[in-house]
């Protein structure tokens, strides 16, 4: 409130002028043309401004002790807006009815330009570019001559009042709807607007007599706000135009207040957009803290993030007094604690308190560091398409009053602006998971593609000798038969190729057995096998006269061990498995000559059967035990021999294996080199 | 014809593409792998055409060449830079995209790819007739 200024008409030491505003008679000062706000009741000086003259000792008892009456008697002048008490001295005597008429003239003049200072006044406030509602609501009380004031903004969401400004000290700056408070009397239908004597009861206000309270309709939503306006005088009551003039232009501040508010919150989710880069969400939400802890001007924010199964919720980002968004340390919430973070995702709703002392006394969880002890508090669910993300919290809502930092509380747009930021943050989380899903399904499907890409290439290397061998056999057959003389050389030329045609042909069905990739990831046919019958002859069969003619070397097959002997698992993948390790023995023992050899025993109380597959050729090195069956892994030896293959054979038939419940080990390094096929020997659960 | 040199470890084609090569009336002679090649380098020169088959084992001598190249990489440009002329024929089951060498760059150079036709055709008809 502006001070009031002193005033007592020195400058012609013979007149007081005094302008009429409502039922009052204020005193003007001399040299400004303002008033201080010593006011007399029209109703009281009726009979003296009915009299025209008056005695200064009958002056002095209607206007009080503060005006010094100087003259012995003084004329009265009253007009519909001002009232002039003018000495009866000389000057008068001189000049008579002139002298009147130009006083009441001047002293027109002076209330008209009274009139117009303060006018001018309200408006260059009201109109100051950078003007807060405070200040808004400041101009207006002191337009209209009012002594104190306060705005009340009720919560739709949270059913309390909060205190958005007031000029004097409130000892408390949120009443709930349920409280017994004259506040309430606004939210009933039809409330507009009220005038009456005042009585509540803060020291602040014990000299006001009347106040004036209207109702209004703030923002797009019609928050609703009380405006009341207190004064010392008695009835002192607004007219309803000017009651109606103060709510437009209040509503239309707050419309502005609240525009620079969204357009805040425009730029904080504007960063989302900016700020957020698929992939990398911790350093995106650490910034979205600090960004919702300055926008919202609250001590503290915190973001919370559900983990898949929905049984907790982690602390993912922070800002309060120590951090500035990453987590001083790592914090959980457990959610099937009563907590109210915890509550806030159980529930999808938002929570909040006004009072934390003694709504969470316990104050348990995770506490932020924050300048004032913790007061009030929002907890709001990170909701995207129904589903709960997780929870962000805002805790201690502050002002800046004169450089310095005070608690205040939440109000309507905090909500709301709370609730669309949520919104936009839990749709990027969301965003985020489906890019987690989808780079992992895509890692998934480029490794599966890879690993096809690998299988076909081996695929075609391996099918095109015996597809040349099919496609050129017929040939040869059919020109060696066609000569005249059929020698025995020519004749065993043929049955040459036909033995070929039979060794490839095996072959090729073997392969193709093997790289049928569907069956190799989706087959599986338990059963109870015959590990000569099942495993070992079918590949030997095939795989025998191939290795004699292409690397002249055999298999040695110890069967003494074997005879008789049951395993159990799915019979093409372990043929594929023991393929493997015959295949590779045969191109690993180049130019050894030396036989493959293969025997087997039970294993570990009969729970499983060993196949040792083993051979002479190249050795393994001990540094390559530990990659020699990882996908590609090649042998240092086999590519100085220029050994032709890809790494996945081992790698798929471990594979196989482990998902067989067995393993696949190398169990020698060199002379020979030995790989054991472990094979279950009973169905799970059967183990002794 | 055409005395022509047959270089190629799988012993399941070695018989059937000499079979072919000589019902056209060429003579064809056989190494087995790169030991051979590299010992009669020298050799070399008396023959119209080499075909040469891309993946074999590396040998003795090659063992610690780039691994990056396949054998039969590595002959083609030994090969090559004591002949630079030579007609070649490269045979392979191996995509020639993914080797090392562009024999596409080479004057007098074909390439082949496995599977062979019936009468391995291709290969024919690129050797000299005479």
């Amino acid at each position: 409130m502006a001070a009031p200024t002193c005033g007592h008409n020195d400058l012609t030491m013979d007149s007081f002028v005094f302008a009429k505003t409502r039922n009052y008679y204020f005193l003007l000062s001399d040299e400004t043309d303002s008033t201080d706000r010593r006011a007399f009741s029209a109703a009281s000086l009726a009979t003296l401004i009915g009299a025209k003259q008056c005695g200064s000792q009958e002056l002095s008892e209607a206007f009080g002790p503060g005006i010094m009456f100087a003259d012995s008697r003084y004329t009265i002048e009253a007009g519909d807006d001002y009232l002039l008490l003018i000495a009866r001295n000389k000057r008068l005597s001189l000049f008579g009815r002139r002298w009147l008429s130009v006083a009441a003239t001047e002293a027109k003049q002076r209330v008209t330009n009274f009139k117009l200072v303060t006018r001018e006044r309200l408006i260059n406030k009201l109109y100051a570019s950078q003007s807060s509602l405070r200040e808004y609501v400041d101009a207006w009380a002191e337009y209209f001559l009012f002594d104190h004031y306060s705005l009340w903004i009720y919560n739709k969401y949270t059913g309390v009042f909060t205190c958005s400004t007031s000029s004097f000290e409130q000892t408390k700056n949120y009443i709930s709807e349920q409280e017994n408070s004259s506040l309430n009397a606004v939210l009933e239908d039809g409330y507009v607007t009220e005038s009456r004597a005042h009585s509540d009861g803060l020291d602040v206000l014990s000299g006001m007599k009347t106040i004036n309270r209207m109702k209004l309709s703030l923002g797009y939503d019609g928050t609703i706000g009380v405006l009341s306006l207190y004064s010392k005088l008695d009835h002192f009551e607004l007219e309803a135009r000017h009651c109606e003039e103060i709510r437009n232009s209040l509503e239309t501040k707050y419309l502005q207040v609240r525009q620079q508010a969204y357009q805040a919150l425009q730029r904080v989710n504007q960063q989302f957009i900016e700020k957020y880069t698929a992939g990398e969400l911790d350093r995106f939400l650490f910034s979205i803290a600090s960004e919702v802890r300055e926008s919202f001007q609250t001590e503290a924010c915190s973001i919370f993030l559900a983990d898949r199964q929905a049984s907790k919720l982690e602390l993912v980002a922070s800002c309060d007094n120590q951090c500035e968004g990453e987590p001083p340390s790592s914090y959980v919430y457990s959610l099937s604690e009563e907590l109210p973070t915890a509550n806030v995702f159980n529930s999808k709703q938002m929570a909040f308190s006004y009072n934390l002392e003694a709504d969470d006394s316990q104050n348990d969880g995770y506490n932020e560091s924050t300048e004032h002890p913790p007061t009030n508090w929002i907890g709001a669910p990170l909701l995207s398409a129904g589903e709960c993300f997780g929870v962000l919290r805002i805790r201690n809502k502050y002002v800046v009053e004169d450089g310095k930092q005070e608690i205040t509380y939440f109000r309507t747009a905090d909500f709301v602006n709370l609730f669309s930021l949520c919104s936009n943050l839990a749709n990027l989380i969301r965003i985020e998971i489906l890019f987690d899903e989808t780079e992992a399904r895509l890692k998934e499907t480029n490794a599966n593609i890879s690993e096809m890409s690998d299988f076909n290439k081996v695929f075609l290397h391996e099918i095109r000798t015996p597809i040349s061998k099919f496609t050129m056999a017929p040939e040869i057959i059919k020109r060696t038969l066609s000569k005249k003389d059929l020698t025995e050389e020519n004749l065993e030329k043929v049955v040459k190729q036909l033995d070929d045609i039979q060794v490839m042909g095996d072959r090729l069905e073997f392969i193709a057995k093997t790289f049928n990739f569907n069956q190799i990831v989706t087959r599986r046919n338990f059963e109870t096998l015959s590990v000569l019958r099942d495993i070992i002859y079918p590949v030997i069969n095939i795989t025998r006269a191939y290795l004699r003619k292409q690397y002249d070397i055999d298999i040695q097959l110890d069967a003494a061990g074997l005879q008789s002997c049951r395993v159990y698992g799915d019979k093409t993948l372990l043929n594929i498995v023991f393929n493997t390790l015959i295949d590779n023995a045969g191109k690993y023992s180049i130019d050894t000559r030396r036989p493959i050899s293969v025997s087997g025993q039970y294993h570990d109380s009969g729970d499983f059967f060993d196949i040792v597959v083993s051979n002479y050729g190249l050795a393994i090195h001990e540094d390559e035990r530990e990659k020699l069956f990882a996908n590609g892994a090649r042998g240092q030896d086999a590519l100085k021999h220029g050994i032709s293959g890809t790494g996945i054979g081992l790698h798929l038939a471990k594979r196989i294996m482990i998902e067989s419940n067995g393993e696949l080990l190398l169990t020698s390094l060199k002379d020979p080199v030995s790989f054991t096929l472990r094979v279950p020997a009973k169905p799970r659960g059967q183990e002794t | 014809m055409s005395n022509v040199l047959l270089i190629e470890d799988d012993r399941f084609l070695i018989d059937d593409l000499t079979t072919f090569i000589e019902y056209e009336g060429h003579t064809c002679s056989v190494y087995t792998g790169p030991d051979e090649v590299i010992e009669n380098l020298d050799a070399l020169g008396k023959f119209d055409a080499i075909i040469l088959d891309i993946m074999m084992t590396r040998g003795r001598y090659l063992q610690d060449e780039d691994p990056n190249f396949e054998t039969g990489e590595l002959l083609f440009q030994r090969i090559r830079e004591k002949y630079p002329n030579q007609a070649m024929l490269i045979i392979s089951a191996k995509n020639f995209a993914d080797m090392q060498i562009d024999f596409t760059a080479h004057k007098n150079v074909f390439t082949i790819s496995k599977p062979f036709d019936s009468t391995a055709s291709e290969l024919i008809k690129h050797l000299p007739k005479e």
